[in-house]
């Protein structure tokens, strides 16, 4: 009934063309079981977890001359998306991750070697989605189903960033420029230097 | 006059319409409009134009999870979840909660459903075009289904009729695949949608991109205006319910009309079970009637003509449902066809890619709007190893902070370069007929009931092989149309996982035909064996075309309610 056809792809669109793969998959294959829901409705951050998720994002989506990452609360975002919205076994991924930031004691180190440490992390998600891509594939080749293992951390933690704070007040007025009624449609119009994109 | 004959006048009108959607809102328009004092009847409960839209206005920051959907909700909304985005926080109180409302699948089915005043007009996608003349006579050529017992020629005025007054912005093409008809000024296409025009029109002859003819007002006319309706402001968050009545929904449009004329009364909340039929006098007198929200709480509404508009299964449930001596296998079953030849559009399939160029060009407002091809496979000189053809909808934009999540980095400089607009990007959606095919259907279980004691419905139906072959060429010729307009990086893409239901356009089940032997319904939407009902919903459809059936369902409604009308004065109903 509606031009929305072809969901994802349409989606994807309007996200902005590539709408992040596996939690595209978390968001649109099958259903929780109420037992697995109940389990996941149990998770939580310790406070520690909590400043140090604040802290990653902070430095994923830094405040500059627009608000950043802590301003839009997005560590609280991303707790309250993980405990109602993810699987178990991405809650659990995501714990994962976060422990060996803890282990290398991420809060007390410097900038510069925070920075690096998150590198390694997106080189170590980037590594695991490109062996998932691999095993996904070969399962199917071999018509076999393949079980999806939970997102790898610092892909969900830079998804839920983004998300969390470009759909945040602040992300959505200040980093973004949004018209909540533009009234009417220009198809083709001059894009001004350094002019942000609309938020939608 | 004793107190049951008293009781019984007061639940007596001239015309009872089930259902308050699209289809429904017309009938009770025409029908009040013509004089007749209309029930109208809505299962769910009432939704009030503006007032009630209660997620219209919100900023995405305001929805408790951004619109995303959450764990509760997926279970919740099962089917809807399948949809990908139907049970998003932004609009989900207008869809149906799957688990309180269930139904049994023996093949996979997709049933997104909108229980509420003004159903799934509210919801809908708003592309609106024409049948052509060869859309009505396929079955017959093809020896598929059944013959149409109409043409297009019976039809076009009443898609004039219903054009003007929903308010459809279009541009005329003069293409007799997809006929022009009363159009409002058309919408904008963007920079790299024009580009992608001439050059996909200069090299390849027969296919044409236009801008979608979609139910907005783009340029309001005194009788949209009087019903206090507005221009369309470009916010694009149309399924949340418009508070400017833009787009045309039974809110907007025909329940205003009709109530304008003081011969409406709307009662929601009312769940038609069965029509109640005289075998005696050969007609039917009534309809039955459980309270949704205490289902002990049973009525009886009596009227002289009845139309069925609660969409294509619950209206077919009605039927399936109303069995009398005369019509001992549910009203007008006579041929067996009740509930048989389920359709809908597939979809799911084409190719997009990334647009070079145009880097210092972009656009101001959300155009709740897409670009179309028309139809041009098996047209004309062109023969394919299947029959019938495919539409595509789509269009052109540019990314936003989305991409952000596959770009390696972070910090400042990421920041700064996710928050400008990104590359372009084109897709091109299939949109595809499906033929009919008796073996998919539904049917009612003998022992599940819904909460109501309704039975529970049972799908049974997939795609055939003559989908599946038109499915190649919807993906190998988007990705053509894409390599012709310059864009690169093409994906195409065949999601082989999709099941019918999934365009949300059911069709069929009470077919119309020439004959109660092949249908369930005459050339004017009456029941066979009870001709004062009329169904003029998705049930009624012989064969599915590949556009947009609402416009459709307008004209094919008002038609009916006009020869209904015609019928009572001659005393013949």
């Amino acid at each position: 009934m509606m031009n929305r056809r072809d969901a994802l792809a349409r989606v994807a669109l309007l996200m902005g063309g590539t709408l992040a793969a596996p939690t595209m998959v978390a968001f649109l294959e099958g259903c929780k079981t109420s037992n697995d829901a109940a389990n996941t409705a149990n998770f939580a951050f310790s406070q520690d977890q909590l400043n140090l998720v604040s802290e990653v994002a902070e430095i994923i989506i830094p405040k500059t001359d627009t608000p950043g990452a802590k301003d839009a609360k997005v560590g609280d975002f991303v707790q309250k998306m993980l405990k109602d919205c993810y699987y178990e076994k991405d809650q659990q991924s995501f714990m994962a991750g976060l422990e060996k930031l803890e282990e290398k004691n991420f809060m007390k180190v410097t900038p510069g070697e925070q920075t690096a440490l998150l590198a390694a992390a997106e080189q170590e998600s980037t590594e695991e989605l490109k062996r998932i891509g691999e095993e996904r594939s070969n399962a199917k080749n071999a018509g076999q189903t393949y079980q999806e293992p939970g997102v790898p951390f610092f892909r969900l933690m830079k998804e839920l960033t983004l998300l969390g704070y470009f759909t945040s007040e602040q992300g959505f007025q200040q980093a973004l420029v949004y018209v909540p009624v533009p009234g009417r449609y220009d198809g083709c119009i001059d894009l001004e230097p350094g002019q942000k994109a609309w938020a939608l | 006059m004793n107190l049951n004959t008293k009781a019984k006048q007061q639940a007596t009108y001239d015309a009872i319409v089930v259902g308050s959607g699209i289809s429904g809102g017309w009938a009770a328009k025409e029908l009040a409009e013509k004089g007749l004092k209309v029930l109208m009847l809505e299962r769910g409960r009432d939704i009030k134009h503006v007032v009630d839209y209660k997620t219209a206005t919100l900023g995405q920051w305001e929805f408790e999870h951004r619109g995303r959907v959450d764990t509760m909700a997926r279970e919740e909304y099962w089917a809807n979840f399948r949809t990908g985005y139907t049970a998003n926080e932004e609009h989900r109180y207008l869809f149906e909660n799957d688990k309180e409302n269930p139904y049994l699948e023996t093949r996979r089915f997709d049933w997104i459903r909108g229980y509420h005043v003004g159903g799934r007009s509210l919801l809908w996608g708003r592309q609106s075009y024409r049948w052509n003349e060869a859309d009505f006579e396929a079955n017959a050529k093809e020896g598929l289904g059944t013959d149409w017992p109409i043409r297009y020629k019976d039809l076009a005025p009443w898609y004039d009729y219903v054009e003007k007054f929903a308010g459809i912005s279009g541009s005329k093409e003069g293409l007799d695949v997809l006929p022009d008809g009363q159009f409002l000024p058309p919408m904008q296409m963007n920079c790299a949608e024009t580009k992608a025009k001439q050059d996909i029109e200069s090299k390849f002859a027969g296919r044409k991109v236009i801008i979608g003819r979609v139910a907005h007002l783009t340029q309001p006319q005194d009788f949209h205006t009087e019903l206090g309706r507005a221009a369309c402001q470009f916010r694009n968050m149309c399924m949340r319910g418009c508070p400017y009545g833009a787009y045309f929904s039974t809110q907007s449009a025909t329940l205003p009309a009709a109530q304008k004329t003081g011969n409406l009364t709307l009662i929601p909340d009312s769940i038609v079970s069965e029509v109640i039929f005289d075998d005696k006098a050969g007609k039917a007198t009534g309809v039955r009637v459980i309270n949704q929200n205490d289902p002990g709480d049973v009525k009886e509404y009596f009227a002289k003509v009845i139309f069925l508009n609660a969409s294509a299964i619950p209206s077919t449930t009605i039927l399936m449902s109303s069995k009398s001596d005369r019509h001992p296998n549910g009203l007008g079953n006579e041929s067996d066809q009740l509930g048989r030849n389920i359709m809908d559009h597939h979809l799911g399939v084409g190719a997009n890619g990334v647009v070079e160029g145009f880097e210092d060009k972009y656009y101001f407002g959300r155009r709740a709007n897409g670009i179309y091809v028309p139809r041009y496979r098996n047209w004309g000189n062109d023969k394919r190893d299947y029959v019938r053809g495919f539409g595509y909808q789509g269009g052109g934009g540019r990314q936003s902070w989305g991409r952000g999540a596959d770009m390696p980095g972070f910090g400042a400089a990421f920041k700064e370069e996710i928050s400008q607009p990104g590359t372009w990007t084109m897709n091109l959606g299939g949109f595809g007929e499906m033929i009919p095919d008796p073996n998919n259907r539904f049917t009612l279980s003998p022992d599940q009931k819904d909460k109501w004691g309704m039975p529970l419905v049972v799908f049974d139906a997939a795609y055939g092989e003559n989908e599946k072959k038109m499915r190649v060429d919807m993906m190998n010729d988007a990705a053509e149309m894409l390599e012709a307009a310059g864009v690169k990086n093409i994906n195409r893409y065949n999601d082989t996982e999709k099941s019918p239901g999934i365009g949300i356009h059911e069709m069929g089940t009470a077919r119309m035909g020439t004959d109660a032997k092949n249908s369930v319904l005459n050339k004017n939407n009456q029941v066979w064996g009870a001709e004062n009902v009329y169904v003029t919903d998705g049930a009624c459809m012989t064969s599915a075309s590949c556009v947009n059936p609402s416009l459709t369902y307008m004209a094919l409604t008002a038609r009916a309610a006009d020869h209904a009308v015609n019928e009572l004065k001659k005393q013949n109903l």
